[in-house]
């Protein structure tokens, strides 16, 4: 998890902007110095941003699948993992139609005194935090670990803490929260907000633009506004991601590790450094 | 207790009553108990409740309690506010209380 205090509209992408997806990490066979070794390798979308628009939704409750709001939550009580339904309980982050399209968003709770519990469930897809599904944090425990305090988001513009976006899925979002009310607090009846951008994107297939995109990343004046999120931030499992079969046609990946990427980057930039150590990446 | 000093954020309910009643507030969701007013014209003992338990309680002839930003407490979800008087005579008494927008 993201330990600034930006906000999501401090990440906000303009058109023309560049925006790659971290789906991380994937276990893959590595040679590094000789040796073969199984290793995290990330994979990296590119995209170039054609159009933005708003996205708001507020106030939004705490909602069942069916649309029925769960309500007052008392002090030292929580709510369990679960996506975010309106009142005819349709998750309101899904995106189903087109992978040419993301939402980027980030979720805000007005009271203080909330924790914000987000996860990816255990399931084909994904899988967030380095917890297995029997350890991971519990909401309705309260565990103090793996949430973020309400207080530190923002209502109308909430914190790059619970920042995400969401890709075409063929079903529900992948991403779930869950609350707890901290103890000492009053009764609350959360009240939220998801605030952020859709974009509207075109793939960058070219690999040496993709690899000038990665530099831009980490120079002081980048020569183009990158924004890179991650879609599974910390976690240590072995896990599938769901990309669009129109991402893996148009070829805007890269894979990627430690011992390749950056010494491509800075080849790619013009500065000479020595390759002994880094040898190939293979499949698993 | 936050209390952030932004009426957008906060949907205002005020009651008010006369001579021996009490006045009382049940929440929707969660807020505070803004500010309690009353007047009588003799000394009274005014008896702010939350759920049934006092929170604070104030006596004069003219009292003034609480302020947008100072709040007398704070309140939760569907929990009753109530103000009572005793030995009332010729009383008036307010109250406003502030629930999250939503």
């Amino acid at each position: 998890m993201k330990e600034d205090s930006t906000t999501i509209s401090d990440n906000k992408l303009e058109p023309e902007d560049f925006l790659v997806l971290h789906f991380s990490p994937s276990r893959k066979s590595q040679t590094i110095s000789g040796d073969t070794v199984r290793t995290k390798v990330s994979e990296l979308y590119f995209f170039q941003v054609a159009d933005t628009s708003e996205i708001t939704y507020k106030p939004l409750r705490i909602r069942d699948n069916v649309g029925d709001e769960v309500g007052v939550i008392e002090p030292g009580e929580g709510v369990d993992y679960n996506q975010l339904y309106d009142d005819s309980g349709n998750d309101i982050l899904r995106n189903t139609d087109d992978p040419w399209r993301i939402y980027h968003y980030s979720l805000g709770v007005r009271q203080s005194g909330v924790r914000v519990y987000p996860r990816i469930p255990d399931a084909n897809f994904g899988g967030a935090f380095s917890w297995l599904s029997g350890s991971e944090p519990s909401p309705q425990n309260g565990d103090e670990v793996g949430y973020v305090m309400s207080g530190e988001t923002d209502y109308e513009d909430p914190s790059s803490k619970l920042e995400g976006f969401v890709n075409k899925q063929d079903d529900l979002t992948q991403t779930q929260f869950g609350f707890y009310v901290e103890e000492g607090e009053v009764p609350k009846r959360p009240i939220l907000s998801v605030v952020g951008q859709a974009y509207e994107l075109r793939p960058v297939y070219d690999k040496s633009q993709m690899l000038e995109i990665l530099a831009d990343l980490s120079k002081y004046e980048p020569q183009h506004r990158v924004e890179l999120i991650d879609y599974t931030s910390n976690s240590l499992r072995t896990h599938n991601t769901n990309i669009p079969d129109e991402w893996l046609s148009s070829e805007n990946t890269l894979t990627v590790s430690d011992a390749n990427t950056s010494t491509t980057i800075l080849e790619e930039i013009g500065i000479d450094v020595s390759v002994d150590d880094v040898v190939d990446v293979g499949g698993e | 207790m936050t209390y952030q000093e932004n009426s957008d954020n906060f949907t205002t309910h005020e009651v008010t009553g006369e001579t021996s009643e009490s006045i009382s507030h049940t929440t929707e969701v969660d807020g505070f108990v803004r500010s309690v007013e009353a007047s009588a014209s003799e000394e009274i003992t005014i008896t702010v409740s939350v759920g049934g338990t006092e929170v604070a309680n104030y006596i004069g002839t003219a009292v003034s309690k609480g302020e947008f930003g100072e709040p007398i407490t704070e309140v939760g979800a569907e929990e009753t506010v109530e103000v009572s008087v005793q030995e009332s005579t010729d009383t008036a008494i307010n109250l406003v209380v502030d629930e999250y927008k939503g």
